[in-house]
């Protein structure tokens, strides 16, 4: 029966004759578009400060921290099955630790935002060994008690404010007009590094066992997936980008207080965000964030029927549309813009699009 | 067949008061195929769970080429070169089959880098007759496919060792002998094979010896047709000693 001299010793067994091997195709038909549309967009978001009117400046800014605190949740909820409604944890403590930095301690403000994105990173990979002992709804409550932990804490020190808070005023060297400018660049940077740097560790081999992990992290495992240091990296990720939101809301805001900054509403409002946007999309929780942005800029004055209509509206496209508004998109164009994917090209035909429902 | 690739020795656990796994001990050379028979419940996934390190064992050890990987969890055993099927697929449903496979490849045994685990992936899909199947998601193959799937990722991770948990259960008879003819071309290639299965006559096909479990006990171990033939065997399936 073992007429089978030649050992190959690869076990997955090369196909015969395949000398290039097969081709692998990673970006959709026509994907540069995305690019050009993306690139553009960045481009005349850089330009508003010279042409927008102050209102409009700050306006803005906000709308770009939301979209920096909706696509680190969807990272973490779409991408790595991690559902938090702690992250306010990180955003609180991004605005505290600026302050400190910037205030008490007398460095750049802008360098001080950059260094407080990194110390929420380390924060955020720390707190990963406690949180991380817990599973799905559990981690969800968990995370919450650490941003109430850390806010109990924030409000002892007297220093930063205690519980009546404080204002930021290392920006006060700036001209008004000069502050809200220069925030607002600082703000599109950060937006822009958040959605390309997670674009690209989505794309990565991380990516691949981060989405592998979500799906089935014992199946993961016993593919040689490290779930847990990859789920880290995640967290890590999340904490940076919540950290830069948090410091650049204070920078916006100028004024901080424990009870609104480690607030869960930041939570829901993320939520709310990548839900409306598209779970587990890169563009996703972009729309979602300028949804969200234009009904809290133009009903936010109406209280409490606002926050009534807005969760209604969250049900409502749960109910509807459970891939929120990329999903439509793409169910009607049949077009992944940022595919994070891997297509094999020889068996293209039968593909009928690349990640997710 | 000469030193034995895996080495398992007096590997025990139990779950509450329940000893599920027994004092098994066997050997894996490289090019050799172990088949694995047994009743429902005998422990046999057990055994395989505590060898592919997803499980702690209570006591006894598990050598893997020489090394004691006995405290190495599942991900590192991966690595080393253990590779394993799940009885029940666990795909990763909201991937490509296509990517599903790649994960095997990406941070497997070879932790393999570029082109080279594009081929590995192409290579387990078409080993494991999923070719024209690469771009569909996961969560929509039925379940037939979805064993080739756990075949194929298991594959891909490049293994010394690999773990089939009852994947010929639901074939076809020209099915069942295309999965012969893998298992024997994989044992050509110098791999060690541990194979539970029900399907009796594409193990007598395939493998070298045969081990038999009930109550978590190896009954008889050898040769195989000596082993279908014990009495021990009979008694565990029949509840008595044929005349």
């Amino acid at each position: 029966m073992s007429a089978h001299a030649a050992a190959t010793p690869d076990p997955a067994g090369a196909p015969a004759g395949s000398g290039s091997g097969p081709r692998v195709r990673r970006s959709a038909r026509f994907g540069w578009i995305s690019f050009v549309i993306f690139a553009v967009v960045v481009a005349l978001m850089a330009l508003v400060p010279v042409t927008e009117s102050v209102g409009n400046i700050n306006n803005l800014t906000q709308l770009l921290i939301l979209i920096v605190m909706g696509v680190t949740w969807n990272l973490l909820a779409g991408y790595a099955g991690l559902v938090s409604i702690g992250l306010q944890a990180f955003i609180g403590l991004g605005g505290y630790i600026l302050l400190d930095l910037a205030d008490n301690n007398a460095v750049q403000p802008f360098v001080a935002l950059a260094l407080t994105a990194l110390l929420c990173g380390v924060v955020a990979l720390v707190s990963s060994f406690v949180v991380f002992r817990l599973r799905g709804g559990y981690f969800a409550i968990g995370t919450w008690v650490v941003a109430e932990v850390f806010s109990l804490i924030t409000q002892q020190i007297n220093s930063l404010g205690g519980g009546s808070g404080t204002s930021l005023d290392a920006l006060s060297y700036l001209e008004p007009i000069t502050r809200l400018k220069d925030v607002y660049w600082a703000a599109l940077i950060c937006a822009v590094i958040t959605l390309v740097g997670v674009y690209w560790l989505l794309r990565s081999r991380t990516g691949l066992a981060l989405t592998a992990t979500r799906d089935d992290e014992d199946g993961a495992r016993s593919l040689g997936v490290r779930s847990t240091l990859t789920r880290r990296i995640a967290y890590t990720v999340a904490g940076i980008g919540c950290g830069a939101a948090g410091g650049l809301l204070l920078m916006s805001n100028l004024d901080i207080v424990p009870s609104s900054a480690y607030s869960v509403n930041l939570s829901a409002y993320m939520i709310f965000i990548v839900l409306i946007g598209g779970l587990g999309t890169i563009e996703g929780p972009v729309i979602g964030a300028v949804v969200f942005w234009y009904i809290q800029l133009e009903f936010a004055s109406d209280g409490a029927y606002y926050l009534i209509a807005l969760g209604a509206l969250a049900v409502l496209m749960t109910l509807v549309l459970p891939g929120g508004i990329a999903g439509l998109i793409r169910r009607v164009t049949h077009v992944d813009p940022f595919p994070v994917g891997y297509t094999l090209a020889s068996e293209e035909p039968t593909s009928g699009g690349a990640e997710g429902p | 067949m000469s030193e034995s690739l895996l080495s398992v020795a007096n590997l025990r656990k139990s779950f509450g008061a329940l000893l599920v796994v027994d004092d098994v001990t066997f050997d894996v050379a490289g090019g050799e195929v172990l088949g694995v028979m047994g009743p429902n419940g005998a422990g046999k996934t057990t055994m395989l769970n505590l060898v592919s390190g997803a499980l702690a064992p209570d006591g006894g050890r598990v050598v893997l080429a020489g090394k004691d990987v006995t405290r190495v969890g599942v991900v590192g055993r991966c690595r080393r070169g253990i590779g394993r099927t799940h009885q029940v697929p666990r795909p990763f449903e909201r991937m490509s089959v296509f990517e599903n496979i790649l994960v095997g490849a990406t941070n497997g045994g070879g932790t393999h880098r570029g082109r080279e685990r594009y081929r590995l992936a192409n290579g387990a899909i078409e080993r494991a007759g999923l070719s024209g199947k690469a771009n569909r998601l996961a969560g929509s193959l039925p379940l037939l496919d979805r064993k080739r799937l756990e075949l194929a990722r298991a594959l891909a991770t490049a293994p010394e060792i690999l773990l089939l948990d009852e994947i010929a259960g639901g074939l076809t008879e020209p099915e069942v002998q295309k999965l012969v003819e893998l298992v024997l071309e994989l044992r050509a290639s110098g791999l060690g094979i541990v194979w539970i299965e029900h399907v009796v006559h594409a193990l007598m096909a395939t493998v070298d010896r045969l081990m038999a479990l009930t109550y978590g006990r190896v009954i008889a171990q050898g040769d195989p047709q000596e082993v279908m033939e014990s009495e021990e065997l009979q008694h565990a399936y029949l509840g008595t000693v044929a005349p």
